[in-house]
Formats: structure tokens, C-alpha cells, sequence
């Protein structure tokens, strides 16, 4: 059993998608439950993405192979997922904040904390702070994820930040940002709780948050 | 000579101080007992003892400023007091309030939602619905009593919220005096819609109260012949003249604390201290960093509310000299958070209780509701049940033990359940054992009637298995250890996270073990606090100094440590602020000033800055005359956010600038107002 396990995971890591999906198929044929095959192979597998991502032995192109293959994964197990009832680990909001078209690092995130379990609901680029609140309001999330690139659009970070705080649900959520110019002083000024430098090490950054 | 009345209404007593104006000396001092259903009766009694016992002689005249700390704003909000409001909320998103549960921060169920409001930079997201607005207020006032208007990002831009003001005071005209309204954005500039809609509706409903009061106090003053200009401490430790508070009553919230720690630094002469202030009903500990009192950077807390009042930053426990004491099972004592009447107090008024304790101890085994006794604090104003008036009847005429009332009424022990429902409505009050008592018993503070405290002690002790004195010790030194313990939790929530020794067994241990209270450990703790200590209020001698000794630190107990709420009162300084926010446009072309009236776009941050510079001082130092200060100085603090970033040679992103202007004066007093 651990073995179609390890299967999966290096099958993921591997980015064999159509593979994978197969596993995952027999994983549950062969009775065993959803959440087992979820963390077990899938999580596990782009853990390690994650860490040798971080470690500079893969690059972008590679997670994103892999994060393809978890979806095909995940396209069998989501179903399932929620018919037992397996708690995710909670609702994650995120964008590229307003006047930024960026998506590749959010997306990157986006896949990161998909594989982490958490259920992510993607406002795409350019999302105005008035619509970060509307999704709030519509979810309910734990976590609120920010992308900017550019250094002329990373003040709309703030300004998401307050419009946050005057809708009366900042402390309802936590608030992660990032981005390629974003820095940890940055994040602490604008009263955002985080601030991560990569995708992987943005999984450890939300798992932190919630935890 | 020119004298400063300071008054302070505390859970308990209502303390008046006389205070020479120049050298800050105290000339007299006087207590009365707190009226609660109406304060200007304990004011009164305290106002003609301090004029009474003064040393040197202090005519009326003489008085040329009153400051008054009052608990009526706190709690009137904590019971749920005040006069009925509507609120109005300008571009609000009803669905959001719903869905987080908002409804119950609104304080008010008449609330009405209209088209309008602004975004974060300030413009404008939807025009203000002036016929919707209209049709509200006219549909109600003639129901309410005040409107609270906010707008969502107001703070920003307080256009709509200046119109609704506008209509509602034009529309409520016609009868007389228009009808007060408070505006979210005159009480902070700091963002979150949902606070701000409550400080603004709490504010709206408390203004009618301190208006009563403000008008009692001062005719009460007047028959005393005292003219002087009345000033009111704000939760800040500042004083606003009462005309001002009457608008802005909210700001008194937390009064009393932010006086006392204002007293502690005016007697003590320390600036950076942690100031423990022993009460009758609760014991309240604060910071006091350079000179003034540490405030609360999340707006003061008050019952249930939330609110953006910038007030002291106070941690209070229900612990005080008059705090009720029990035995648990294992004799342990439990102290409060009950406030009641002292035995030995109760029995320096009705001396026949002496022989009714007398008895109970001689009878039988002692139990619970041996050695408490209840009497009628005031006639109701309203019906009561028919068993609360047969209750009432048997307090008629003097205080009666609760074992008495248990074996005439009907249902027996189950009084005590119907007692506390008319304690709560301050229709009864109870007396028993207290740490006061245990201190008559010691020998340690001695001013009523020490055979009662015995008799009290006395009855504890035989449920406890112990002699008298142990079981007093004990309570004295739980009071002490208890206080030492809030400390710790105080500075631990400040620094790290408020800790729950219930749940933590390990920290509570090593707690114990700083405490001295565990014998025969391998593992010793010592905890060492790296201030010193002022402790006020009475009798902080007896608890205190055991507290230093467990934190280590000195311990200042400053000449009239009894009275430092009072003098905190007139201690204080006129303090007012405006805060201007500017912020970069979008594509950096040019900045905004948000103004406290209104917003302006300029070319550049530092043009920004001169007209602030240029336009605020002279309405700053405006306001502050207004509020009733002289010798206005007015100074600007100025923050430039610029985060770095990582792109480039060491860029960085220009955020926003935060300039504070503050203006800091003496109270006006009488003798000046009058050559104005």
C-alpha cells in the first residue's frame, strides 16, 4: 500500500500527470481513503518539490510540471474529498494586487498551498482591494495571499491591507504578500503578518499562520 | 491663592482634594461614599468635607479650576445605559455585517443603511443618498434621542458624513435646539468602518447622561458657592472642559484609571513606573512611560465594546479592600470579585449587628451564609416583583443577616439568587467579611469597628479549621499575591501573550514558586519586575510592600497615596491632536492630504507638508482654547513610511506620511477666564 504511495509521489515530482492519475485511481480502488492518498502521495510529493525547489535543484518550469501532475491527481480526490468530509486546511485567498498583470509567482503559490491541502480561491491579477473584501466576505478564508511585482504596484498591498482593516475583518484573517521586489521590512510597514521570498517557503509561511 | 477642586467617583468612594494650583501641594483631602444612582450626591458630601478640613482656610473663591474623573460614561455603557439612538451608516455592505456577526458591535437595532460612501484613497465610490437620508431622519426625530453617523472609509474623506450631519441638524430644528449627532470621524482617523460605527453610536447615546450629570454637578458646585470653570478627565489622563465632553462623552471612558495613573506620576515624581492602584471594588495596574500614562494602542475596551478611544492602557481586576471572602472547601480564601460593605464598616453605622454575629457564631456550625448581612441601598424607581418588594420591606428599617432573611422567606436559601439580580440593579447592598476586615483584626488599619472584623473572622475560620489571625494573614497575603500576579500576566500580554496559568501548569508552578508559596521544591524562581512600583489607593501599605518583595523592585508609596485619582484629576493638561495622513496617487503624480474636514491634492509630499504646517496649528491651538486650555503649545510629529524593496540600488517605496500635530496646555482657570 505505502508503496503506490511513494509511486505517486515520485510520479508527481516526475510530473507524469496521466500517471499519476492513474495511481491515484488504483490507490482508491485498492480501499484506501481519500485523505490517506491526498497526504500520503500527493502532499508528499510536492513537499518535496517544495523543498528542492527552495534548495535550487529544481526551477520554475519543473514545479509547474508537478504542480500540473497534482492536479490531475487532485481532480479524482476533490470529489471524494468532500463527500467524507476531510477538513481542508483552510481557505486561502489570493491575487496579483490592482494595475499588476503578473501571475507566474502567484500562481507558483497558488499550486504550493493546493498541494499543502489548503483550498485556494484564485481572484486572478489586477483585483482591486474592493474585491479582495468581497471575496472575504463571500469565503470567509484564513489566509488572504498578495502578489505584486512591479515596485509602483506594491503599495496596493497596503492599500488592500486598510481596505481590510475598514471593512472590519483584518483580524479575522492573515495576510501573506510577496513578490519579486517585496521584502520582510515592507510587509511589517504596510501591517501585513508575513511575508514570504519563494513559493515553497510560502507553504511553511501559511501552515505557520494557522497553525 | 489660587486652588484646584480634583474630584474622582470610584466604584466606591467619591475622594475630593484640595490642590495649590502653583506648587501642586495637596491642602486638604475628603471621602464620601459613591451614590450611584446619583453621583452628584457623593460630590456634594465630598465638595463640603474637603472645603471643611481644610489646614489653611479655602473660600469657595478661592477654587479656580474643578476637575472631575467620573465613572458615569463606563458604566453607563457596561449596564447598557443611555438614550436611544439611530445610527446611519454611509456606503456600509449590510451583507458583510451580517455575515461576521457585525449587528451586535452597532450597539443600537435602529440602524439604517444608505447609498454612499468613499474608498481608501478617498473618492468618492457612490453618491450619498440625500433623499434616503432625508427620509430617515425625518421618520425619526421625534422617536430618538441622538443620531450616530458613519461612513465607510470616512476617515478619509468625511464629505457624506458632513452632509448627514448637516441635514439632520437642519431638520431637527424646527422644535428648538437641533438634536446631537456624533460623526465617526471626530472621535479617530483610524480605519476599520465597524469600530468607528460603535464609538460613534455609544458616544450618541451617552450624551444625554453627561449632560445630566455635568448640570447636576455644576448646581451642586454652585450651591457651594464654587463658580469655577468645570474640567473632565478623558480616558487619555487629559482634561476637556465639560461643555466639550458633553459633545464627546465617550472620551471619558476610563476616566478614573487615567487619573489615578496621572495622580501617581503628580505625587510620586516617577516617569516610568508601573502604578498599582488598590480600590474598594477592583484593583487597576497600569504603565506610566516618560510622564504619562501608557495608552491602549487598540482603543479602550468597555464591557463588550470595542471602541477607537484612545484611553490608558489599564489592566483591572475585581479584587479590592472591599472584595467579599470566602472559604473553599480545602479553607483556602477566595476574595471577590463581589464588592461589599466592610463588616466593621457596617457595624460602625448598626452596632446591633455585633451581637447578631455574636450569635451566629455561638449557634451552630457555621456555614455559607453565616456573617452576611443585606440592606437597602434606594427606593425602586420602577415595579418590582411582588417577592423583591417583600424582600425589599424586610430591609425597611435596618440591615438584616442573610441567615434571618433565609428562614422568613419563602424560598430560603434560595434568597441569595434573588439578591444578586437586586444587587445588580443597585436596589440592595451586602456586606461580609473583606480584606479590610482582616486587616482591623491584624491591627493594620483601624478605623470602624474592629469587633465585627473579629466576629467575621472568627465565623471564616471555623469553616476553614483555622485560628482568626491565620485565616486573616491569609487573605492579606492572597490580596497581595493576587495583585502580584496580574502584574506578571500585565507585562506578559504586553510583551509576549496574555498567559492562562489554569491551563498552563507548568508556568503556573514556577509562578507559585516566585511567589514563595511552594515549600519543599527542589527548583526555586524568582521574578524581578525592572521598575519601580507606585502604589495608590488605600490601604496599599498592608498589601504592597509583600508585592515588591515578590517582583523584586522598589515600591513608592507617595503622601496622599489615598486620594491620587483626585489629585490625578487636576494634574492634567489640555491635550488635543489632529492627525493628517498623506498618501501617494495613484501613478505618483501627486500626493493627498487627508485633513480632518476634507482632502486636497498637491503636487508634492513636502508642499503637503508646509500646508499642513501652515493651515492645522492655527486650528489646532483653536481647538484646544476650546476645550479649555491656556498657554497652548502646539508641536508636529512627522512619520515618512518608505519600505525598502529588493529591485534596483536599494529602492524604496514611498507609502505614506503621517503627520501628528498635538497641542498641550494648562487648564484654564477662573481667574483668567475672567480677565478674558
Amino acid at each position: 500500500m505505502a508503496d503506490v504511495l511513494q509511486e505517486i509521489a515520485s510520479k508527481l515530482y516526475a510530473g507524469e500527470a496521466a500517471e499519476v492519475a492513474e495511481l491515484v485511481q488504483a490507490a482508491l480502488d485498492g480501499g484506501m481513503a481519500p485523505a490517506q492518498v491526498l497526504s500520503g502521495g500527493l502532499i508528499a510529493g510536492m513537499d518535496q518539490v517544495g523543498k528542492d525547489f527552495k534548495a535550487g535543484e529544481l526551477f520554475v518550469p519543473e514545479v509547474l510540471i508537478a504542480a500540473r501532475a497534482m492536479h490531475a491527481g487532485m481532480g479524482i480526490l476533490r470529489p471524494l474529498l468532500a463527500q467524507t468530509g476531510v477538513p481542508s486546511a483552510g481557505k486561502y485567498i489570493i491575487g496579483t494586487v490592482k494595475g499588476d498583470l503578473h501571475d507566474i509567482g502567484k500562481n507558483l503559490v497558488k499550486m504550493m498551498v493546493e498541494g499543502a491541502g489548503f483550498e485556494v480561491i484564485d481572484l486572478g491579477t489586477d483585483v482591486p482591494p474592493d474585491k479582495f473584501v468581497a471575496a472575504v466576505k463571500e469565503h470567509q478564508p484564513r489566509l488572504v495571499g498578495m502578489s505584486a511585482l512591479l515596485t509602483t504596484t506594491m503599495v496596493n498591498m497596503k492599500t488592500t491591507v486598510e481596505a481590510l482593516q475598514e471593512a472590519g475583518v483584518r483580524g479575522s484573517v492573515k495576510v501573506m504578500v510577496g513578490g519579486a521586489s517585496v521584502t520582510d521590512a515592507f510587509a511589517k510597514q504596510i501591517g501585513a503578518d508575513a511575508y514570504a521570498p519563494d513559493a515553497a517557503s510560502a507553504v511553511d509561511v501559511a501552515r505557520s499562520l494557522v497553525a | 491663592m489660587t486652588v484646584a477642586l480634583g474630584i474622582d467617583t470610584g466604584g466606591t468612594y467619591t475622594d475630593a482634594v484640595l490642590v495649590d494650583h502653583i506648587s501642586g501641594r495637596v491642602l486638604a483631602k475628603a471621602k464620601a461614599l459613591t451614590s450611584y444612582h446619583d453621583l452628584s450626591i457623593g460630590i456634594g458630601q465630598a465638595v463640603t468635607e474637603v472645603l471643611q478640613c481644610a489646614t489653611v482656610s479655602v473660600l469657595p473663591v478661592d477654587v479656580g479650576l474643578v476637575a472631575l474623573s467620573t465613572t458615569l460614561a463606563t458604566n453607563a455603557i457596561v449596564e447598557g445605559r443611555g438614550c436611544s439612538v439611530c445610527l446611519l451608516l454611509i456606503g456600509y455592505d449590510p451583507t458583510l455585517i451580517r455575515q461576521y456577526g457585525f449587528e451586535r458591535d452597532l450597539v443600537t437595532q435602529d440602524v439604517v443603511y444608505l447609498r454612499g460612501g468613499h474608498d481608501g484613497a478617498g473618492n468618492e465610490v457612490e453618491p450619498l443618498d440625500e433623499a434616503a437620508a432625508r427620509e430617515a431622519i425625518l421618520a425619526r426625530r421625534d422617536r430618538v434621542e441622538a443620531f450616530a453617523v458613519s461612513g465607510y472609509f470616512g476617515v478619509r474623506n468625511p464629505a457624506h458624513e458632513l452632509r448627514v450631519r448637516a441635514m439632520i441638524e437642519e431638520l431637527t430644528t424646527p422644535d428648538g435646539p437641533s438634536m446631537p449627532v456624533t460623526c465617526g470621524h471626530e472621535l479617530t482617523t483610524h480605519l476599520n468602518a465597524v469600530r468607528r460605527a460603535t464609538t460613534a453610536a455609544l458616544n450618541a447615546r451617552l450624551i444625554p447622561l453627561l449632560r445630566e450629570l455635568i448640570a447636576t454637578v455644576r448646581s451642586t458646585l454652585e450651591e457651594r458657592g464654587i463658580l469655577a470653570p468645570l474640567m473632565i478627565v478623558k480616558g487619555d489622563g487629559s482634561l476637556v472642559q465639560a461643555g466639550w465632553a458633553m459633545q464627546r462623552p465617550v472620551e471619558t471612558i476610563l476616566s478614573g484609571p487615567a487619573a489615578s495613573v496621572v495622580g501617581a506620576w503628580h505625587l510620586a515624581g516617577r516617569r516610568d513606573v508601573w502604578t498599582v492602584d488598590v480600590g474598594g471594588t477592583t484593583t487597576d495596574i497600569a504603565a506610566l512611560n516618560d510622564g504619562r500614562p501608557k495608552l491602549n494602542p487598540e482603543g479602550a475596551q468597555v464591557g463588550e465594546w470595542r471602541t477607537m478611544v484612545q484611553a490608558v492602557d489599564v489592566h483591572t481586576i475585581g479584587l479590592g479592600g472591599d472584595s467579599h471572602v470566602r472559604v473553599d472547601e480545602k479553607g483556602q480564601p477566595l476574595i471577590g470579585p463581589r464588592r461589599v460593605v466592610p463588616l466593621c464598616l457596617l457595624a460602625d453605622r448598626h452596632p446591633e449587628i455585633v451581637d447578631e454575629l455574636r450569635h451566629a457564631l455561638g449557634a451552630r456550625q457555621p456555614g455559607d451564609l453565616d456573617g452576611q448581612f443585606v440592606m437597602r441601598l434606594r427606593p425602586p424607581t420602577h415595579a418590582v416583583s411582588e417577592e423583591d418588594e417583600s424582600l425589599l420591606r424586610h430591609l425597611a428599617l435596618s440591615p438584616q443577616s442573610l441567615r434571618s432573611l433565609a428562614d422568613r422567606l419563602r424560598y430560603g436559601s434560595l434568597v441569595v439568587y434573588q439578591l444578586e439580580q437586586l444587587e445588580a440593579r443597585r436596589l440592595v447592598l451586602r456586606a461580609g467579611f473583606t480584606p479590610t476586615d482582616a486587616l482591623h483584626v491584624l491591627g493594620r488599619f483601624e478605623c470602624w469597628n474592629t469587633q465585627a472584623a473579629r466576629l467575621g473572622a472568627a465565623l471564616l475560620a471555623a469553616q476553614a479549621g483555622l485560628a482568626p489571625e491565620a485565616l486573616c494573614e491569609r487573605v492579606v497575603s492572597g490580596v497581595s499575591d493576587r495583585v502580584t500576579t496580574a502584574l506578571v500576566s500585565k507585562v506578559l500580554s504586553d510583551e509576549v501573550t496574555l498567559p492562562e496559568w489554569e491551563r498552563e501548569p507548568a508556568a503556573a508552578a514556577l509562578l507559585m514558586r516566585a511567589l514563595g508559596n511552594v515549600t519543599g521544591s527542589d527548583l526555586g524562581c524568582e521574578l524581578k519586575l525592572n521598575k519601580p512600583l507606585v502604589a495608590i489607593g488605600a490601604p496599599v501599605e498592608a498589601y504592597l510592600p509583600r508585592v515588591a518583595d515578590q517582583l523584586r523592585t522598589e515600591l513608592v508609596i507617595p503622601t496622599h497615596a489615598d486620594v491620587a485619582n483626585a489629585v490625578g484629576a487636576v494634574a492634567g493638561s489640555v491635550v488635543q491632536q489632529i492627525e493628517v495622513t498623506i498618501r501617494p496617487l495613484s501613478g505618483n503624480q501627486h500626493v493627498r492630504l487627508h485633513l480632518p474636514e476634507a482632502v486636497l491634492d498637491l503636487p508634492t509630499v513636502e508642499e503637503g507638508v508646509a500646508y499642513a504646517e501652515r493651515v492645522v496649528p492655527g486650528q489646532l491651538e483653536a481647538l484646544a482654547r476650546q476645550a479649555g486650555a491656556d498657554q497652548v503649545q502646539v508641536r508636529m510629529a512627522r512619520v515618512d513610511q518608505n519600505a525598502p524593496t529588493k529591485s534596483g540600488w536599494n529602492e524604496c517605496v514611498y507609502l505614506g506620511t503621517e503627520l501628528t500635530f498635538t497641542a498641550v496646555g494648562r487648564p484654564s482657570l477662573a481667574r483668567a477666564a475672567r480677565s478674558a
